[in-house]
């Protein structure tokens, strides 16, 4: 019940982030030094590891600093713990604008999580700060620690280093030579789990700005990794330039909250602190601004930067075209790091979106749409990696609807789920890919369950979880999402079963089109195809292990037909405790209605078996093809969206791009010019002064004297 | 008055000085020496009277030590005088590392003992509360670089370049010496204290009397000058003559010591005016000669093609935005309020990056001789990536690139020109004017540093320049990268400690000030324990 | 506040002054006579025939002479009041014969011992000098 402002060994927690980033600088010396890249994957490997040992202490350090158990969810027939005071119980006295039941379980911010300040970065201007006194505020490079943070560390730091460790296996050819630019590829990983730690470390919104700009720096460094292929930087400059819209709203959110809150701000309170912020997050919620509430505005600003970097519609088409990266970028990318940022954020911010109803509605039906659409765009693919990238875009709307109906620890539940098997699934097309000479297109081979065993049966656990199939973890997230949804909305939570469905439809047909059937191999892959390599293989059993038991993290055992999924698993556990003591703001908890887990398995096991019947023998011909005709065209060709978005935007743009290049051409640059050759001409009247004659110089310094005494005869 | 000036002297008080003048006495008398090893050993007494002199200046009298200011003979010990003395040490050790093998083997001697004399001024020209004093340390610091000049090259141009320094340098002090006789006469007495300022203010405010008249002219022939010093129009035709006949440490020294000296001294005889510079004669002279040495300034800067004369001529440009902070004035208790905050931190890292690039080209070599121009330094990175990168963030503190010290600087002096300008009345939006051509000055800068780090960072060259092994010099020059790159992500240390400096400045500006600002509690009480430490000092 | 009619004045004036000093001159062209001749077209030299151009060089070490002179000549002017002071110094009684220089000195606190050490500190710069300029061969004469 403590309030956990002291966190044992919190200077060493802070360094964290800094080891990837040492492995990268040595690789970067290495590389500087023209050593040979053979051994360019060990340091960063090792930075990583070590950061995923120190976030593993760290998980269980706030563990021990978390208030007691039955937290959030435990306020009506729990002890409330002195950090959280309901006010849902007293919502029918007031009457307030929460109205229909949305109880609001308010926390006490100052008595959650640790800030650590490393050092004062920028003073804000005062002048406290600048005598370097108490109570001066600053622009400080702090590190802020909860449930939230321990969580994401954890599952962020360790499948970053299995991915790290796979790709020293993948990043080889044939006879086990590094690739070309091997060194630099490590250097960048580490980069970015670099910037992903900082992302979710950050103590205020510039150092997470800060962190989300570095993520989308290395994304591009890594999805144009081969940048020799003109689609592989077409792609890495989509990903970049649509990233970059969405961060722009979220600069201006950031801008919005410091607006708002540095005039609230008391003497020692940083204005972008997240503790500061969210102390002020009722004030956002009762003033207006603009024809909203602050909150609304804050919220949607930054909702738009989610949108970008967790590739929700309408930003989300960056993601499937940044599959041109290597195959571990893809994997790190929607499992471990970038993705998950945006959810992440919108957790994080809980307090300023659950202030606002209208953004928490708008995530909602943003995420029900994204859902939707890519699920159907995922079933008419032939690329596994394609198919694997509108999952995540499917997945990653789930969490949305999660945050926007009130369930944020249920989102974070589901990237905590997902990070484990998306991680796998990738790694496995990764395999695949790497056993069959680059080849990932589905209609190109099958069968390969004799040819690569091992792997056939991580994807096999892989789509399973992904399917949601009990007892695998996707089953235990989704389900709770899915179950929050129902009782915010019945056509949302209709919609998201029906997703359900498609998602254990579209993974499976890729499994069956891949493994089962005649066994056919493209001529790339050579006469033997073989199993991929042990380094590869182990960290996939690391990530399999987690499919399969992350899931548990959220139940608990409760012996009640009416509560409990087949009567035993309660499915609110640990996980959500952990959680209570986070920034996050949960909605109330609904007890009951476990239909709806039964329902959405049931939806996911049709969903296979009608995979099966279609796909089970790997047709040559798609039966799906013939039988939607025009619609699998559509969905096959992504409804076009791309094709619109580039009729609709990037040509107009391009068009006044050329106008203004025109323009600029034409007048900027003559101006400029004249810019830059009036000084030129002048300088060169003025040279004409520095003869070097001693006496003339002299003679000038007088004049100039005698011209500053007629100028004060004028001027006086 | 001679009483006033002859109160015992308790010598603690001036203890680093002397330590530096007897260090100068001992490197001369050792470079004197028969004994090559032991002339060798010359810039080690150099090194170490400048580091007992920090060390003693920490220890010391300081306002920091006992929080009283020392007033003697014409020496007044405030916070002025101590980040003064301060940026002069840690500055002196890095232009001693810079310039360590720059003399030949028979003039060491008298080149360290120079150096030493020179330092020794500026360190007095911070606590210098009295005409003479001033003048005499002005001097002080300016007469041994005229000798530094002449001896770090062996050639007929450092020989010309140093005489020319010479006689316009004994020009300007004529200048400055006539300023001041007619200050003594309006003040009555040398002595800047108080009754000083009161006097002439009282004389500036009566216009059409013959003490305006003589008040002012004090005023205006003193700060021009003084305008020499900072190498700022009209008195800057020696700037790039003098920078390119020097050996290039010398010219990086230049652009600091005399800079300092002359920006303090400036602002020590503004204050008579009770920093009244928004309306008047001494307006319109610290705005032409701002304006123009700005703009005069970058474009000459543009033309050229050596390195040196470039830098020459940016100095005279940087001097231009100093003086727009010494416009600006002090007075507000903000970041960006405090002209005089910023100017003595402008000055500070202004002299650290410049110094930086040209410890860097004194460095490089080219078939034997110093670089100069920049197709001497293209291509440097593909060979010395690390000093190729020194030369790069030299160049982008001195235009001024976020979030480098030149950034910070440009940003609290056009910042405080901004706030003046509230107060400058009908003036205003000449103050305004003043600050947007700061401001596109700036950008006309960019040109040619862009120019040298594209050299620098960009272009190919087969033949690139070598580094001579010289250690010291290197140590100099990283030094330098290494405080420009603390004050970039730290620059509140010193912006913090020129805030603390200012704090006198802003007393003696109360007059025109402090009425229009609403002091926030904490720092009202803040300025009247700083009131109060003074009254505690019986006046000078 | 003056108008720049007032300066009409000047103008006046600096016309004036050129116009004289053109017009005398031109008048002495005009009205002089002109005869040349070989004794009067020589310069005037106190009444010696010249004997050669008169901007010959000298020998640098004549300037270091003077400048040594000046240094030892200053040096001088200070001693020379400091000894006629100093046996008074230690009798305050004595020295406030000296009024309000002396006598203020003595009455602040200030010694005999204070004094020379002054004058120690003084004499120890100028050897300091002394044996630079020795050192540096400036008394040899080769």
């Amino acid at each position: 019940m403590l309030a956990a402002t002291e966190l044992p060994w919190v200077t060493l927690f802070a360094t964290i982030p800094f080891w990837p980033l040492l492995g990268a600088v040595i690789v970067a010396i290495l590389i500087a030094n023209r050593q040979s890249p053979e051994r360019a994957h060990a340091p960063v490997i090792g930075g990583a590891a070590i950061s995923a040992v120190l976030s593993i202490v760290m998980f269980f350090t706030i563990w021990g600093q978390a208030p007691a158990a039955d937290g959030t969810h435990a306020a009506a027939d729990g002890p409330v713990p002195a950090a959280l005071v309901s006010e849902g119980d007293h919502a029918g006295e007031h009457g307030d604008a929460h109205g229909d039941g949305h109880a609001v379980v308010k926390k006490d911010f100052s008595k959650i999580g640790t800030t650590y300040t490393l050092y004062n970065w920028i003073s804000l201007g005062d002048a406290q700060s600048l005598k370097g006194a108490e109570g001066g505020q600053w622009l400080a490079f702090n590190f802020f620690f909860d449930g939230l943070t321990g969580m994401m560390m954890l599952f962020v730091t360790v499948v970053s280093t299995m991915v790290v460790i796979y790709a020293s296996g993948y990043m080889r050819d044939h006879h086990m030579h590094p690739e070309p630019g091997y060194e630099r590829f490590f250097a960048f990983l580490g980069m970015f789990v670099f910037s992903m730690a900082m992302l979710v470390m950050a103590g205020n919104f510039v150092l997470l700005y800060l962190g989300w700009e570095l993520v989308g720096l290395c994304s591009y460094l890594l999805i144009g990794f081969y940048y020799g292929k003109p689609s592989a930087a077409d792609a890495a400059k989509k990903a970049f330039i649509v990233n970059r819209i969405g961060d722009f709203g979220f600069a201006l959110g950031i801008f919005a909250l410091y607006m708002f809150i540095s005039p609230l701000a008391q003497p020692g309170e940083n204005p972008l602190d997240y503790a500061t912020v969210f102390k002020y997050a009722d004030h956002l919620a009762t003033h207006e601004y603009a024809g909203m509430s602050q909150a609304t505005l804050v919220s949607l600003l930054l909702m738009c930067g989610a949108i970008g970097k967790s590739a929700q519609f309408p930003l989300y088409v960056w993601l499937p075209d940044a599959m041109e990266g290597p195959t571990p970028v893809s994997a790190l990318i929607h499992a471990a790091t970038m993705v998950t940022a945006g959810i992440y954020m919108i957790a994080r911010c809980g307090p300023i979106f659950a202030a606002s109803e209208t953004a928490l509605m708008t995530v909602a039906v943003l995420g029900v749409i994204g859902a939707l659409l890519t699920a159907m765009m995922a079933m008419a693919q032939y690329d596994m990696k394609r198919i694997l990238a509108y999952s995540t875009i499917s997945q990653l709307a789930y969490m949305f609807v999660g945050l926007g109906v009130g369930a944020p620890d249920s989102a974070v539940f589901h990237v905590f789920t997902h990070a484990w098997f998306k991680a796998l699934l990738f790694l496995c097309a990764g395999s695949v890919m790497h056993s069959m000479g680059n080849i990932i297109d589905l209609r190109h081979f099958s069968g390969l369950r004799t040819v690569m065993p091992q792997t056939r049966t991580l994807m096999l656990i892989g789509c399973l979880a992904l399917a949601g199939v009990f007892p695998f973890s996707g089953f235990w997230s989704k389900d709770e999402i899915v179950h929050a949804a129902v009782y915010q909305s019945p056509v949302l939570g209709g919609l998201l079963m029906l997703v359900a469905g498609m998602t254990a439809y579209y993974t499976f047909r890729m499994y069956f089109l891949c493994f089962h059937g005649p066994t056919r191999t493209p001529p790339e892959a050579g006469e033997h195809p073989h199993e991929a390599p042990p380094v590869m293989l182990r960290p996939l059993y690391v990530l399999a292990a987690g499919a399969v038991l992350t899931g548990f993290m959220g139940v608990t055992f409760s012996f009640s037909l009416s509560e409990s999924v087949f009567g035993i698993f309660n499915p609110h556990g640990f996980f959500h405790d952990y959680l209570g003591n986070s920034t996050m703001v949960p909605g109330p908890h609904h007890a009951g209605g476990i239909w709806v887990a039964y329902a959405s398995l049931a939806l996911a096991i049709g969903g296979i078996g009608l995979a099966y019947v279609r796909y089970g023998h790997a047709p040559q011909e798609d039966p799906d093809q013939a039988a939607l005709g025009p619609l699998f065209s559509l969905m096959h060709h992504k409804f076009y969206v791309d094709e619109i978005y580039d009729a609709v935007f990037v040509r107009p743009l391009r068009r006044l791009g050329d106008l203004c290049f025109g323009v600029d051409r034409g007048g900027i640059d003559g101006l400029v010019w004249l810019v830059a050759a009036v000084p030129r001409g002048l300088g060169g009247l003025f040279r004409l002064g520095h003869r070097g004659a001693l006496q003339g110089y002299a003679l000038s310094m007088v004049l100039g004297l005698a011209v500053i005494m007629m100028i004060w005869q004028l001027a006086g | 008055m001679l009483a006033a000036l002859s109160q015992p002297i308790s010598l603690t008080a001036v203890l680093p000085e002397l330590l530096l003048v007897a260090g100068g006495c001992v490197a001369m008398l050792v470079g004197l020496s028969n004994r090559a090893s032991l002339r060798e050993r010359t810039p080690w007494v150099a090194l170490a009277a400048l580091i007992l002199g920090l060390v003693f200046a920490r220890l010391g009298t300081g306002p920091g030590a006992d929080g009283i200011i020392q007033i003697q003979s014409g020496l007044a010990f405030d916070n002025l005088a101590d980040y003064v003395r301060l940026s002069t040490l840690v500055l002196g050790i890095v232009i001693l590392l810079v310039a360590w093998l720059d003399p030949s083997d028979d003039e060491r001697g008298e080149f360290f003992a120079m150096l030493l004399f020179s330092l020794t001024g500026l360190m007095l020209v911070g606590p210098a509360a009295n005409l003479l004093i001033l003048f005499l340390a002005i001097e002080v610091v300016s007469i041994p670089t005229y000798v530094m000049v002449i001896i770090s090259r062996r050639d007929r141009r450092s020989i010309e370049s140093g005489t020319k320094y010479f006689y316009l340098g004994a020009l300007s002090a004529a200048m400055t010496a006539y300023g001041f006789s007619f200050l003594y006469g309006v003040a009555g007495s040398a002595t800047l204290d108080a009754a000083a300022i009161e006097r002439v203010t009282e004389a500036l405010g009566s216009p059409g009397t013959l003490p305006h008249a003589l008040a002012t002219i004090g005023i205006l022939v003193s700060i021009t000058g003084l305008l020499f010093k900072i190498a700022a129009v009209p008195l800057h035709w020696y700037v790039a003559d003098v920078y390119q006949g020097a050996s290039s440490p010398v010219a990086g020294m230049l652009g600091f010591v005399p800079k300092f000296a002359g920006v303090v001294a400036i602002m020590k005889i503004v204050s008579l005016t009770g920093w009244n510079t928004v309306d008047g004669g001494l307006f319109w002279m610290l705005w032409l000669a701002a304006a123009l040495s700005m703009t005069v300034g970058n474009v000459l800067a543009l033309r050229q093609n050596s390195i040196k004369r470039m830098l020459a001529f940016s100095g005279v440009a940087h001097a231009g935005y100093m003086l727009l902070g010494i416009m600006a004035g002090p007075g507000h208790d903000s970041l960006v309020g405090d002209g005089t905050a910023a100017v003595l931190f402008y000055v500070v890292v202004y002299g650290i990056a410049n110094l930086g690039a040209f410890a860097l080209l004194g460095l490089l070599q080219v078939r034997g001789a110093p670089a100069e121009t920049v197709d001497d330094v293209t291509g440097l990175l593909r060979r010395y990536p690390g000093l190729a990168l020194l030369m790069a963030l030299s160049m982008l503190a001195l235009m001024g690139l976020p979030p480098t010290t030149g950034f910070w600087g440009k940003m609290s002096l056009f910042g405080s020109g901004l706030t003046r300008a509230a107060q400058a009345g009908e003036n205003a939006n000449w103050v305004i004017a003043l600050v947007v051509i700061a401001a596109v000055n700036s950008a006309i800068g960019a040109a040619y540093y862009l120019r040298v780090i594209a050299a620098v960072l960009l272009a190919e060259k087969d033949e690139t320049a070598e580094p001579a092994p010289r250690e010291a010099q290197y140590m100099g020059a990283m030094m330098c990268g290494f405080l420009t790159l603390v004050f970039t992500f730290y620059p509140t240390i010193l912006l913090g400690a020129g805030f603390n400096a200012s704090l006198n400045m802003r007393d003696q500006a109360v007059g025109f000030m402090a009425s229009e600002r609403p002091a926030p509690p904490e720092l009202a009480d803040a300025a009247d324990e700083a009131h109060a430490e003074q009254a505690a000092v019986p006046p000078f | 506040m003056t108008t720049p009619g007032d300066y009409a004045i000047i103008a006046v004036l600096i016309v004036t002054a050129i116009s004289i000093c053109a017009g005398i001159m031109v008048a002495t062209h005009i009205i002089g006579p002109k005869r040349h001749g070989r004794v009067k077209d020589m310069p005037y030299e106190s009444g010696v025939d010249p004997v050669h151009d008169a901007r010959q060089r000298f020998n640098v070490r004549f300037y270091l002479v003077a400048v040594l002179f000046l240094v030892f000549d200053v040096e001088i002017i200070f001693l020379y009041p400091w000894a006629v002071l100093f046996p008074s110094l230690d009798q305050p009684e004595a020295a406030s014969a000296y009024a309000g220089t002396v006598g203020d000195l003595a009455n602040l606190g200030y010694t005999n011992g204070f004094f020379l050490a002054s004058i120690g500190i003084f004499f120890t710069l100028l050897t300091i000098g002394f044996i630079y300029e020795w050192r540096k061969g400036i008394f040899r004469w080769d």
